[in-house]
């Protein structure tokens, strides 16, 4: 008896057990023919990704050859699957599975670099000026973007890597990058006789430069790498130590030139937004310390902070998230550009990339309206050759070069406080002698700036050395 | 079109399924089924399309001829010519570019190499359609005399582009009259769903920790740069690569066994039987078993057309060597025309030998745990072979491997990456394993008596094929990392 009721239990199990499967490949189908709905519901299928802030794919036009060459057929791949209706819900989703099966994005992106050893100099450090900074409540007045202009995005910026080194395209992307916590890091290797080159080119500079009694300052600047990443998690990194590696290049500098040390002041203020997560500059404010620092040492008065008017620029996603290959750890935490207009009315001008008259621009200018990788490009016009900026309310007469990269971008208006004429030479875009420019235009001070990143990327040292 | 592309899941299959379905006989089965074939495959390849649709062709009408033919040395002139076409169409498609390469090398002619572009599943088609031609001859099959079914053989979208290599006699019947059962179409639904999973969050997932912990397969092929990748590559510590190589290890199997488990689960669905292409090779014991295990239809080919034609194991110890010689060397070079793909089949060939004539016996007296670790540690090491097809890349990777780059052995980047992301490795580790399979029977056989795990396991599987099917088309959208390893071969 007992028997016969387990067999009929077991038939009922296996029979119930049957029709769950076929229910299972019921649904089956039916979410593949939803699926295939959803695929033809073309109206709905987005055309541009809000998130990635990129165009999606379009579908391919017809030719016979892409045709014959497969590249239509792949064109009709990616646009399918580019502009799947709900995309940009889907996607989250999908980072959210990842989870689940144990992927984690702590570190998204790593590679390594070969360093030298740096040979040991005497430290180099000089009194760190005390400065506050701004808290964003601090602020004493917040710009509305209404008061700032929003020129088009400067022609040349659309392509990035210009200007041919003798038909040598300039070889200037980023090393390395780590990325840690929702933040890029840039990796610095050390290479000796690159940074000696680099010393020496400032040498010359300022040997010619102290005849006629014109001021050099070199100023190199850390990445947010060496500044920003705790002490315990730095260590452990393969990658060469900049204060070390600034000491040393500061050591092979002779008299002529005076250095601004800006290491122990920027590590002093770590924990301040000084510079982006998501792009290897530093921030305004990481440039406005630099600059009560060089105040310092060149004997001259700092503007506070507070007197400037701050604007507010968010949703940069910059170079290391691009560089990065579109990390979706950085991509969640966007950065937040702020500029600080200076409390005078200065005018500026610039001359774009192979352009030889100055268009005026706005010193610091709206970048709202820029897509997320550009938003850097609020101040001073992005990397020009040559800009100039004057400040009429400065009266006692003050020139100065700044000889930068595009660390000097965020840098340059503050120098607009002390100075009635400020010219800022990118000198990787800069054809001509920057020396000779600098005695013709009867300045005071030139200011040479660099991160340390280019001090061993010989393209730059080589143009530096030209053009200096 | 590949299986795990979003275009192929949610349009193309889908199409597919629905005009079969609308179909009324086989033979409207058939035609759908042919079309459906040729706009998959010249999705891929528009041109070479052709060259399908002429080897099907010379192939069918030689093995008409052979069948037709009473004298025994005609028969064999034509098989010889539908081989020499099929073979020479793969040796000019496939080899063309590198045996220039290797003459230009040693007598220094040809000057300028042609770049010859290989169709996508070449290797796979000629295997199918040179069985069935050898099949014929040997009066194992008859000879089709349709044209059309021929090719229906050799272009089925299901297993065209990378197996399994199917053979004539296993579809024969089915080509001409099929019948889905229920049964089969629920075991082909749940077949494909997890296929698909598998290489969607799994083989596509460990693909990228292998690049970054490696180098990319198209840093590798780029020769230009060689001198900085192998710059890249030596910087890496020790524990990178040997992780990476881990990773490699786990993509290259969930890779490939997907693509047959999405193929047998759409043939399950359609009607037919393919047979089964991976046996948990990871998980044997020596390394004669695991090429029993793995790609099982390219072994039994090889087995079948070349090792037992020159006399298998039935002849001197010599003649034996040199057997397994030729069949592993061939071996090597059906995965790409590349000399390291030659010394990855011979470096098997060198542990078979082994195996048969020295160690073999004494290898089953180790406890099994031994014998696993002997079979992983030899395949971990043939897929560093088979992965870099640049010797001077290889070499830098084995001397990386043990710190002979000057390089470290761990960095805080590489195990801050690898051990935030352990539970993925632990999980991918498992879903090699027959430990999932094994669990299902257990419930199989306890279900009949218990409701409630009964009733669990069968909510389960109602639910499960949908799920997978949906978070895979999920991952899908916007993934720009899909390629599927086997398509070069």
């Amino acid at each position: 008896m007992t028997n016969n009721k387990n067999d009929r239990k077991y038939k009922a199990n296996v029979r119930f057990r049957k029709h769950a499967f076929n229910i299972g490949s019921l649904i089956f189908c039916i979410s593949m023919g939803i699926l295939l709905i959803i695929s033809a519901l073309f109206w709905l299928r987005p055309k541009y990704s809000e998130s990635e802030k990129r165009n999606l794919a379009s579908f391919p036009k017809f030719t016979l050859s892409s045709l014959f060459s497969g590249d239509y057929f792949d064109g009709i791949n990616l646009w399918f699957s580019d502009t799947y209706p709900f995309r940009e819900n889907l996607v989250k989703v999908s980072m959210t599975t990842k989870k689940l099966i144990g992927i984690s994005d702590k570190i998204s992106h790593y590679s390594e670099t070969k360093n030298e050893k740096i040979p040991e100099a005497e430290s180099q450090t000089q009194n760190v000026v005390n400065v506050t900074g701004i808290q964003e409540n601090e602020v004493s007045s917040t710009g509305s973007k209404d008061d700032l202009l929003s020129p088009a995005l400067p022609s040349a910026e659309e392509t990035t890597k210009s200007k041919s080194n003798g038909g040598k395209p300039i070889e200037q992307n980023l090393g390395s990058i780590y990325i840690y916590d929702n933040a890029g890091y840039e990796y610095y290797n050390f290479v000796k006789e690159k940074a000696d080159k680099y010393a020496q080119a400032v040498n010359s500079a300022a040997n010619e430069l102290k005849a006629k009694n014109i001021n050099v300052y070199n100023m190199l600047i850390p990445t947010s790498m060496d500044i920003k990443l705790s002490d315990d998690v730095r260590k452990k990194l393969n990658t060469s130590d900049q204060n070390e590696a600034i000491n040393y290049i500061t050591s092979k500098l002779n008299g002529n030139v005076k250095p601004v040390m800006i290491y122990d002041l920027e590590r002093a203020h770590k924990n301040e937004y000084t510079y982006f997560r998501t792009d290897h500059h530093w921030s305004a404010l990481g440039a406005y310390y630099a600059y009560a620092q060089f105040c310092s040492v060149s004997g001259q008065k700092y503007e506070s902070l507070t007197k400037f008017t701050q604007y507010k620029f968010d949703n940069f996603l910059g170079s290391f998230y691009n560089d990065s290959g579109k990390s979706s750890a950085l991509e969640s935490s966007p950065d937040t550009v702020f500029a600080y207009k200076p409390p005078y009315n200065v005018s500026f001008k610039m001359q774009e990339k192979g352009s030889s008259s100055y268009i005026e621009w706005p010193l610091i200018c709206d970048a709202s309206s820029y897509s997320s990788s550009y938003k850097y490009l609020c101040f001073i016009g992005g990397d020009n050759p040559i800009s100039v900026a004057t400040n009429p309310s400065v009266t006692n007469g003050k020139k100065c070069v700044l000889v930068k990269e595009s660390f000097g971008n965020a840098f340059a208006p503050y120098l607009t406080c002390n100075y009635q004429t400020v010219y800022i030479i990118d000198y990787r875009y800069f054809s001509g002698d920057i020396t000779q420019f600098a005695i013709e235009n009867g300045v005071n001070d030139v200011i040479i700036q660099n991160n340390i990143s280019m001090t061993r990327n010989s393209d730059l040292i080589s143009l530096l050395s030209e053009n200096l | 079109m590949v299986f795990s592309s979003l275009i192929f899941v949610c349009a193309f299959l889908p199409l597919n399924m629905l005009f079969c379905f609308l179909a009324k006989n086989n033979k409207q089965k058939n035609i759908v089924m042919l079309v459906f074939s040729l706009v998959f495959y010249a999705w891929g390849e528009p041109i070479y399309v052709l060259l399908l649709l002429f080897m099907s062709f010379c192939c069918w009408f030689f093995a008409l001829k052979i069948s037709r033919e009473d004298s025994v040395g005609r028969k064999k002139l034509w098989l010889i010519i539908s081989l020499i076409i099929a073979l020479g169409l793969l040796g000019i498609f496939k080899y063309g570019t590198w045996t220039m390469q290797n003459l230009k090398y040693l007598t220094g002619y040809p000057e300028k190499v042609p770049a010859i572009a290989l169709p996508i599943g070449i290797s796979f088609y000629t295997f199918q359609l040179i069985s069935y031609v050898v099949d014929v001859y040997r009066d194992d099959v008859d000879a089709q005399p349709d044209y059309f079914m021929v090719l229906l053989y050799a272009s089925l979208f299901h297993q065209c582009i990378a197996g399994p290599i199917v053979r004539y006699s296993d579809v024969e019947n089915e080509l001409i009259n099929r019948k889905v059962k229920s049964g089969d179409f629920n075991k082909g639904v749940m077949r494909f769903s997890s296929g698909l999973a598998k290489k969607v969050l799994f083989a596509n997932n460990c693909g990228s920790f292998a690049d970054n912990l490696l180098l990319t397969d198209a840093a590798i092929k780029n020769t230009a740069d060689i001198a900085k990748n192998i710059d890249i590559l030596s910087s890496h510590s020790a524990f990178d690569l040997w992780i990476g190589i881990l990773f490699y290890m786990l993509q290259i199997y969930l890779d490939f066994s997907a693509y047959s488990d999405m193929a047998i689960g759409m043939g399950l669905m359609s009607g037919f039987h393919y047979k089964e292409n991976f046996d948990y090779p990871y998980e044997s014991k020596s390394i004669t078993e695991f090429w029993r295990r793995w790609h099982m239809s390219l072994g039994s080919f090889f087995r079948d057309y070349v090792y037992i034609p020159l006399g298998g194991n039935r002849v001197s110890v010599p003649r034996h060597i040199f057997n397994m010689f030729a069949v592993w060397a061939l071996t090597g070079l059906w995965h790409g025309a590349s000399w390291n793909f030659v010394l990855w089949g011979l470096y098997y060939f060198v542990f078979l030998a082994l195996e048969k004539y020295i160690f073999g016996e004494k290898l089953k007296r180790f406890a099994s745990f031994w014998q696993h670790l002997y079979v992983l540690v030899v395949v971990f090491f043939g897929w560093i072979l088979f992965k870099f097809q640049n010797m001077k890349l290889l070499g830098t990777v084995l001397k990386g491997m043990f710190c002979l780059n000057s390089n470290s052995f761990i960095t805080h980047e590489a195990s801050t990456y690898v051990f935030s992301s352990i539970i993925f490795l632990i999980i991918a580790c498992f879903s090699c394993t027959s430990i999932i399979p094994k669990l299902k029977r257990k419930i199989n056989s306890v279900s009949g008596e218990s409701s409630l795990v009964n009733t669990t396991y069968s909510i389960y599987r109602a639910i499960i094929p949908s799920v997978l099917l949906i978070i895979s088309c999920v991952s899908l959208v916007g993934d720009t990392y899909n390629p599927f390893l086997y398509f070069q071969f």
